[in-house]
């Protein structure tokens, strides 16, 4: 409650220590302030998307866990349809209404379409390198690291959309590209955090040096795979 | 004597907006939305206000998209940013469950930051009005001046939401990377709104006559 103060009795007691510059005129009552420290509060989970790009490990448990693998998949899936879709739906909007929600439905479904296509290769690779991932768990990965690239994705559109409304010949067509990139990025980033966090988190004791040495191989070819993949479906679904 | 609680919630959150954006982070989000509403309202009415003093109405459409466009290209990025970086402070230990410190700031206290700048916005830019109606009374020869008072006008908006939201995540997180993301924003901001407005700002740069 902030009132106006109206004499000497009013006088509250020191300030907060830390915290914001509160004007000096006003008297403050503390009880109704909410603590600045509350803003990090962990108690309260964070979403799933915030763990996927700053915290593999906590995204890995949720994975670990067997009544929580399921949600962890669809919300990925859900956000890389959602992210994905909203980048189109934005990018294109100049192009009318309509045009940008097929654009958006054409980008979001290639995009689960290469991580389903990359599926299969990774899982053999696994194989290969003595490294079977189990399905479930390969799929809440790839589905996660995609879904961490589609985050960092979808907040650049209207950036990509004001250049390429500026110069549709050199801009439009850099920073589309540079979006992708950086997208990219981060998903190659996050598949093999993932990866490492995973193997981390299921074995009994810390992964040896031919462990290291296997899951490291299938990172590179996850991120090759699903680089692979998912390039041809943002080049259809930007270019088509 | 005590203000009535809807004008002392109003007051609250422009005297103390850190404090005010923790509180809206655990609330509904229809919470978040309403500053930014009322906001946004005072902000069109501002601007409309201008306008009409100068007898076009069609410009304040231009401040208006040319803010809201500013805003809403930059802050989808700054909401992820804020939600992937580290800050170089925690106030209190991480938990077991996961080691690792939190982030800069919430996703929601930086919706509920952009939602409170906007609120100081519409309050700054009504507090411009009388100046604006006492420029119309004594610039009657051209109307440049009252042009001119319409950026004024787009420029403080855009420089109450770069204020608001540095005060906020300076104060729950005062390392040097915050501060450095806090101006960050505001160039951006600043940045998108001059390439989005330059055909409007060159309009007004040939009606200005010196002499």
């Amino acid at each position: 409650m902030v009132a106006v103060p109206t004499g000497p009795a009013h006088q509250a007691g020191p300030r907060p220590q830390r915290h914001e510059p509160l004007s000096p005129f006003v008297t403050f009552d503390d009880v109704t302030l909410e603590s600045l420290d509350d803003a990090h509060d962990q108690a309260r989970a964070p979403s799933l998307w915030v763990d996927l790009l700053r915290d593999p490990e906590a995204a890995v448990a949720r994975m670990l866990d067997p009544s929580a693998l399921q949600s962890a998949i669809v919300g990925s899936l859900l956000t890389v349809a959602i992210c994905t879709g909203a980048f189109a739906f934005i990018v294109r909007f100049d192009e009318g209404a309509l045009k940008a929600a097929s654009g958006a439905l054409w980008l979001a479904g290639s995009t689960l379409l290469a991580v389903a296509a990359a599926l299969g290769p990774i899982h053999a690779t696994s194989l290969l390198v003595a490294a079977r991932v189990p399905m479930a768990r390969l799929v809440a990965v790839l589905l996660g690291a995609v879904a961490a690239g589609a985050v960092v994705l979808a907040p650049l559109a209207p950036i990509v959309r004001l250049l390429h409304q500026r110069d549709e010949i050199w801009l439009g067509p850099i920073s589309l590209v540079s979006a992708f990139a950086v997208s990219g990025l981060v998903a190659g980033t996050a598949v093999n955090a993932l990866l490492h966090a995973l193997a981390v988190a299921s074995g009994p004791s810390a992964l040896s040096d031919s462990d290291e040495f296997r899951v490291g191989i299938l990172a590179r070819m996850a991120m090759v795979f699903l680089g692979f993949t998912v390039a041809l479906a943002w080049g259809m679904g930007a270019f088509q | 004597m005590a203000a009535p609680p809807l004008l002392a919630s109003l007051l609250r959150a422009a005297d103390a907006p850190a404090h005010e954006a923790v509180r809206l982070s655990r609330a509904p989000l229809i919470q978040t939305i309403a500053p930014a509403a009322i906001g946004l309202i005072g902000l069109s009415s501002s601007a409309l206000a201008v306008a009409a003093m100068r007898g076009n109405g069609g410009q304040a459409g231009d401040a208006l998209t040319a803010i809201l466009e500013s805003v809403l290209t930059i802050s989808p990025i700054t909401l992820v940013l804020a939600a992937w970086g580290t800050p170089s402070s925690t106030p209190q230990q991480p938990s077991a469950a996961s080691q690792r410190p939190g982030p800069i700031a919430p996703p929601r206290v930086v919706a509920a930051a952009l939602g409170l700048g906007f609120l100081t916005a519409g309050w700054v830019t009504v507090g411009l009005v009388p100046l604006a109606a006492f420029t119309a009374l004594v610039s009657s020869r051209t109307g440049w001046a009252l042009d001119a008072f319409g950026l004024l006008v787009a420029v403080a908006a855009l420089g109450s939401v770069a204020m608001v939201f540095a005060r906020i995540l300076q104060a729950i997180d005062s390392g040097s990377g915050t501060r450095m993301a806090a101006r960050l924003f505001a160039l951006s901001l600043f940045g998108v709104f001059v390439v989005r407005a330059q055909p409007w700002i060159t309009r007004l740069s040939h009606g200005v006559k010196l002499w």
